[in-house]
């Protein structure tokens, strides 16, 4: 467990050291806890997001839109951190967009909690009607957001050995 | 290797996810296009509403016995989180409400998915309506429920006026309890 957390701390320091990357995180981070703050009580409101929802942010919610959103701005500040540094110093990281955009986006990351948290609530409930994933998800709640967090951290890491990697130009893969 | 790893298993996750949604929504909606083209009863607003029944502690109760009076006849089920919302939302604002027969009853099937009995749900999350006047917690008849609730929605209320006319269709209580107080006034 050690490893992870030193490689993510590595990767952060790294990044920091990047004004523009600084920035992203920062934005990034404030977006996304909005979005996640008037998105995830919206269960309790039948789908309707806004004002409203945001009167239902109990402090459990507030920790998972906190946990999202600081997981997430970090992976996307991570991306493009290597992202960038790879496509400085190879043509290949320009040329193949199916090699280097491609799998971090299939990661998903950005993604799920989204998912989840509009399949288990937020999808107006006169558009859909899930019945069974509904009710699974609602009556899972905090253990698909927990399983959810334990993803985000592990793409967390991948992502941060990408920027270990970029910074170093390392590539463990080829070990 | 365990970064395709994870790769692949975030994708599959994904997939899964989205399959399992659009087959239980394609489930949902042609079972609810049988059940429009076998009920020829049709709730609408503006118009009277079809009985209904409902069983309230074993006991047969038809919607019909409360004409006269205005009623939100909530059909809701008992896991969804905007229901567990809106109960205790009621129960708040229930001193306003007196003027509004409040029939709460859930749905039949509970909307795909298991959850405690309606008066569980009710001891649990608002206690102090079961002995309020103005409610009544009971369970929709599967007949019933295929005519107010034909889409199994989880969460979802009727409005109607004294003369039986229905006023209003919402859904989630808690959101829109504004709404629910100044009809019940006005």
């Amino acid at each position: 467990m050690n490893k992870y957390f030193s490689t993510i701390k590595k990767a952060i320091v790294i990044v920091f050291e990047n004004k523009k990357s600084r920035y992203l995180l920062f934005v990034s981070f404030v977006l996304l806890f909005v979005f996640y703050s008037f998105l995830l009580p919206a269960t309790f409101t039948g789908g309707i997001v806004g004002l409203v929802s945001l009167r239902f942010l109990n402090f459990e919610l507030a920790v998972f839109a906190f946990l999202f959103s600081v997981l997430l701005s970090l992976i996307i500040a991570f991306f493009n951190f290597s992202f960038l540094e790879n496509k400085k110093s190879s043509k290949k990281a320009a040329g193949s967009f199916f090699g280097s955009v491609l799998p971090p986006l299939l990661c998903c990351s950005p993604l799920l909690p989204s998912i989840a948290a509009f399949l288990s609530g937020a999808f107006p409930y006169s558009f859909l009607a899930f019945g069974f994933l509904q009710g699974f998800l609602a009556t899972y709640e905090t253990q698909i957001y927990s399983f959810l967090v334990f993803l985000l951290f592990l793409f967390l890491y991948q992502n941060a050995k990408q920027v270990l990697n970029a910074k170093y130009k390392v590539c463990q893969n080829k070990t | 290797m365990k970064k395709n790893f994870s790769t692949i298993f975030s994708l599959v996750f994904v997939v899964f996810v989205i399959l399992f949604a659009m087959f239980f929504n394609e489930k949902q909606q042609t079972s609810s296009v049988k059940n429009k083209s076998s009920n020829i009863q049709v709730v609408k607003i503006g118009s009277k509403v079809p009985d209904a029944e409902f069983f309230v502690s074993g006991k047969s109760v038809k919607l019909s016995d409360f004409s006269g009076r205005k009623v939100m006849f909530w059909v809701f089920a008992t896991w969804c989180p905007s229901c567990i919302a809106g109960a205790q939302e009621l129960e708040k604002n229930n001193e306003k409400l007196k003027n509004l027969k409040i029939i709460a009853t859930k749905t039949f099937g509970n909307a795909g998915y298991p959850g405690p009995s309606v008066l569980d749900f009710a001891k649990q999350y608002s206690p102090s309506l079961l002995s309020e006047k103005n409610w009544l917690w009971g369970d929709l008849t599967k007949s019933s429920t295929a005519v107010y609730n034909p889409k199994n929605y989880p969460d979802i209320y009727f409005l109607i006026d004294e003369n039986g006319v229905l006023q209003d269709i919402s859904g989630a209580p808690a959101a829109t309890i504004n709404k629910i107080i100044k009809f019940a006034n006005e």
